[in-house]
């Protein structure tokens, strides 16, 4: 936001606590400093009328930034996002457009309660006329952002706040390296972009293709590595537009697909992903597709980690897929035996051993030829988004209005406190948030 | 026994329903000139009175009183009466080419001319303008192309907007009028947020915004009126209470308790409520708020009291919910008669000159309509098929691409 703020004078940034003090989450923290009340402003707290006056904004030639405290306060805003800014280029034939980027904090894994780690990312990837952004780390949101907010279509940017400050995979109850300690914490200094739509593979592998967004990233990471599979890992980045094309390529290479997300199950991301990689690889499916996903309950405060997918599920997800090897063949008939029930056992067989991986490499020639082949058709290398430029400067404090990382920095497992439903409560028995209480607050 | 009184719950009823003699008894009407002029600069809360009372020009004889009357010159006089005629009739004819199934919709604003026409007049042409569907007089009034505005009502090859939008739903983005929403109210707050963003750049340009009594009630209309006061925006926000919200009469709004004016109170906002049948009030109330906007003196909210004498659209019936004979009575009659009956009291006008006019105009709007229906009317395709997937975004996207593909063009 600083970059662009300072690159483009029609740049305003403006939302609920975002001006003087910041941002709940320091977002823009310094920015009204550096540039200004008319530039970067607080906001009155009708995320409706966020949304309205930027669509007038963009009418008027500028390019509104605006954020949305929490995804779950987003809806209010429905209407102009959906029938406004989304429709507005399509109704007035092209005379009309709104270049809206939305930011907003989502997701759970931070005892924010059901009002505080919604996950609604679906609902907007099914609105035609919008983009949706999930960054799993500060050198994609800072690359992201920018690109979004260059862009001049409406962007919804979610922000997944468990990894504000961190790679979270999901282990609560081990401490968190944060991100200044971490590869991926590393953010160049000055501009650049990451195109949208171009996602990530993370992680290369033959075995099965895991798609996330988001902290899932590093929830799969850490399900691969607890399954001991060779899975390559697509960080999606962009959810609309997709990189169908990176997804496809993968699934047809690995014949397996297991897809994690936060949001729940029902109508989430997910189905699309499901949907369309089967419409695209269902003659090189060798397992069902599998979905890893919050249930289908609201957000549950006391169960946060009963709710939260993490890495076990995903294990087991793997397992399941990996467990239906060879069942089906390319004709449709089985080319071997199924696994004994013994191997079916999850963990049992394949968790860290080499079993897995002698299994496939007797998989026999045509399977092996079958995924030479498609490699060649896809006629791509193994990364689909751009690689990591060499990292620059360790300034990750530079990235996204100044400290994209500051957020929580009180503590990993901040945010407890809900801002409409519990004012300055500590979370009931829970010793860890004893004397915690995250900056916000009406 | 209990000794607390059961609860009964209020659902509004209009005076009348069809069958029954139209009662406006509990319509107050305050007598022309009765309120004064106060500085475009007046603080809000010493001219309450306004939002309470009428501001009204024209008496019964069609002479103009008291501090309000704006004092316009013939021309711009004439102008106005021109352009509420030319309005009507348009409406006329493209009722009629509904009916002749040369459209599937259409939605006339008979008996609120003057709201739009004297409001597009009393503006600068640079002003933003943030309609709903009934203000068309904006576009006739900034002297835009009938033939532009009927192409898109027939979604013809000559369709600006491409065959996207239902008739009437006009943008028109060189006449500052921007694109009709049918989703009630949005465009409210979106006229307080460009009035934000001129100001914040330091233009000089305002903007106005349009959204009937039933629309009140959504929260679009609040956001408007809680963005305007709070960043004082240079934005006039206008209520045009036409008493009729499809079926539904004003009190649905909350219109039975105080008036829509009376709304900007809580805000902290000037409020005006005008006559909306009178020309010169019209114009002098929106020549005061404009005024007031533009040296920095904030936003007001505008109730135009008036009344829908036409059906809400071509799909509605009013005899079905309202006495027939209602708009022919309504006590704050007819917009072009009453300046008609204007420009005639101080002697520009005569009913010769007006008959002329009357036959002048028709004939212009049905040239129009030639030209419009030798673009084709409801039925021929207004552009390819392939159309229909540009504009989703700025750049036509992978996906939409194959799409396009798959419906084979």
């Amino acid at each position: 936001m600083d970059i662009m703020l300072e690159r483009d004078s029609n740049t305003v940034v403006f939302g609920e606590d975002v001006g003087y003090f910041g941002g709940v989450f320091r977002c823009t923290a310094g920015l009204q400093k550096k540039y200004g009340t008319h530039r970067v402003f607080d906001s009155p707290i009708a995320e409706g009328g966020i949304l309205a006056t930027a669509v007038g904004m963009g009418v008027y030639g500028l390019r509104p930034v605006v954020e949305i405290q929490f995804a779950d306060y987003i809806y209010p805003a429905f209407d102009q996002l959906v029938s406004e800014a989304a429709r507005l280029r399509y109704r007035s034939g092209g005379e009309f457009w709104a270049p809206i980027t939305v930011r907003s904090p989502c997701g759970g894994g931070i005892f924010g309660g059901q009002t505080h780690s919604q996950s609604p990312e679906a609902i907007f990837t099914h609105v035609c006329g919008l983009k949706t952004v999930i960054p799993s780390n500060p050198y994609d949101a800072k690359g992201l952002l920018i690109a979004a907010i260059e862009d001049d279509d409406p962007v919804v940017f979610f922000e997944p706040k468990r990894i504000y400050n961190g790679p979270f995979e999901g282990y609560h109850d081990r401490p968190l390296v944060p991100w200044s300690k971490h590869d991926l914490g590393e953010v160049p200094e000055g501009y650049y972009r990451i195109d949208l739509g171009k996602a990530n593979i993370v992680r290369a592998g033959s075995e099965v293709t895991v798609l996330a967004y988001g902290t899932m990233v590093h929830v799969a990471l850490a399900g691969v590595a607890e399954a001991g599979v060779d899975a390559e890992v697509i960080d999606l980045r962009s959810l609309a537009p997709l990189d169908i094309d990176c997804i496809v390529a993968s699934v047809k290479k690995t014949g397996r697909c297991v897809i994690v997300h936060e949001a729940t199950r029902t109508g989430g991301f997910g189905a699309e992903l499901s949907a369309q990689v089967q419409e695209n690889c269902f003659m090189h499916l060798e397992a069902q597709i599998v979905r890893v996903a919050g249930w289908d309950t609201p957000y549950p405060h006391a169960f946060e980690w009963e709710y939260f997918p993490g890495p076990e599920r995903v294990k087991r997800a793997i397992m399941t897929v990996m467990e239906n090897w060879g069942d089906r063949g390319l004709d449709g008939t089985r080319q071997r035996a199924r696994p004994t029930a013994h191997s079916r056992q999850p963990g049992l067989q394949l968790k860290g051993s080499n079993n897995g991986t002698l299994r496939i490499q007797a998989a026999g020639r045509g399977r092996r030829h079958r995924r030479e082949r498609d490699r060649r058709m896809a006629g791509q290398g193994r990364r689909c988004g751009q690689g990591r430029p060499a990292a620059g400067r360790h300034a990750h404090r530079q990235g996204l209005g100044g400290d994209f990382l500051a957020g929580v920095r009180q503590d990993h497992r901040a945010v407890r406190q809900c801002r409409r439903h519990g004012r300055r409560r500590r979370t009931a028995g829970d010793p860890r948030s004893r004397g915690r209480r995250y900056a916000g607050g009406r | 026994m209990s000794s607390k009184q059961p609860l009964r719950l209020h659902v509004p009823e209009p005076k009348a329903r069809p069958g029954e003699s139209p009662d406006f008894s509990d319509i107050v009407i305050p007598p022309v000139g009765s309120l004064r002029r106060p500085p475009s600069d007046e603080p809000d809360h010493s001219m309450r009175e306004h939002a309470f009372g009428m501001i009204r020009v024209l008496d019964e004889n069609g002479v103009a009183v008291g501090e309000w009357d704006p004092k316009l010159p013939p021309e711009t006089l004439i102008k106005g009466l021109r352009a509420m005629l030319l309005t009507r009739i348009y409406d006329e004819r493209m009722m009629r080419v509904q009916r002749q199934g040369k459209t599937s919709f259409y939605m006339k604003c008979t008996g609120e001319e003057a709201v739009a026409v004297a409001q597009a007049l009393a503006l600068d042409d640079g002003d933003m303008l943030f309609p709903s569907y009934r203000q068309q007089g904006l576009l006739i009034a900034r002297d835009w192309s009938l033939v532009d505005m009927m192409c898109q009502v027939y979604n013809n090859t000559k369709d600006r907007l491409k065959g996207r939008q239902l008739p009437i739903m006009y943008s028109v983005k060189e006449a500052g009028f921007f694109s009709i929403s049918g989703n009630l109210g949005t465009q409210f707050p979106q006229a307080v947020g460009w009035a934000m963003a001129s100001a914040l750049k330091g233009d000089t340009r305002i903007a106005a915004s349009w959204v009937g009594d039933g629309t009140t009630a959504e929260a679009d209309f609040h956001y408007a009126l809680t963005f305007a006061t709070v960043y004082q925006a240079p934005v006039i926000l206008n209520v045009v209470n036409n008493q009729w919200a499809i079926s539904s009469f004003q009190g649905f709004a909350g219109g039975e308790q105080t008036t829509f004016a009376a709304r900007a109170v809580g805000y902290g906002l000037p409020g005006l409520r005008v006559d909306g049948n009178d020309f010169l009030a019209v114009y002098a109330a929106t020549q005061w708020a404009a005024e007031r906007a533009r040296s920095n003196n904030g936003p007001t909210l505008i109730e135009f009291y008036t009344y829908r004498a036409a059906p809400h659209s071509t799909s509605d019936d009013p005899s079905a919910y309202r006495p027939e004979e209602e708009s022919a009575r309504w006590p704050l009659g007819d917009p072009i008669n009453r300046l008609k009956q204007h420009l005639i009291a101080i002697g520009i006008w005569d009913e010769e000159k007006h008959t002329a006019l009357a036959a002048e105009l028709d004939e212009f709007v049905r040239a129009a309509q030639k030209e419009a229906e030798s673009y084709g009317t409801l039925g021929v395709k207004p552009a390819s098929a392939a159309s229909m997937f540009e504009d989703v975004f700025k750049e036509v996207p992978q996906h939409l691409i194959r799409q396009r593909q798959e419906l084979g063009v």
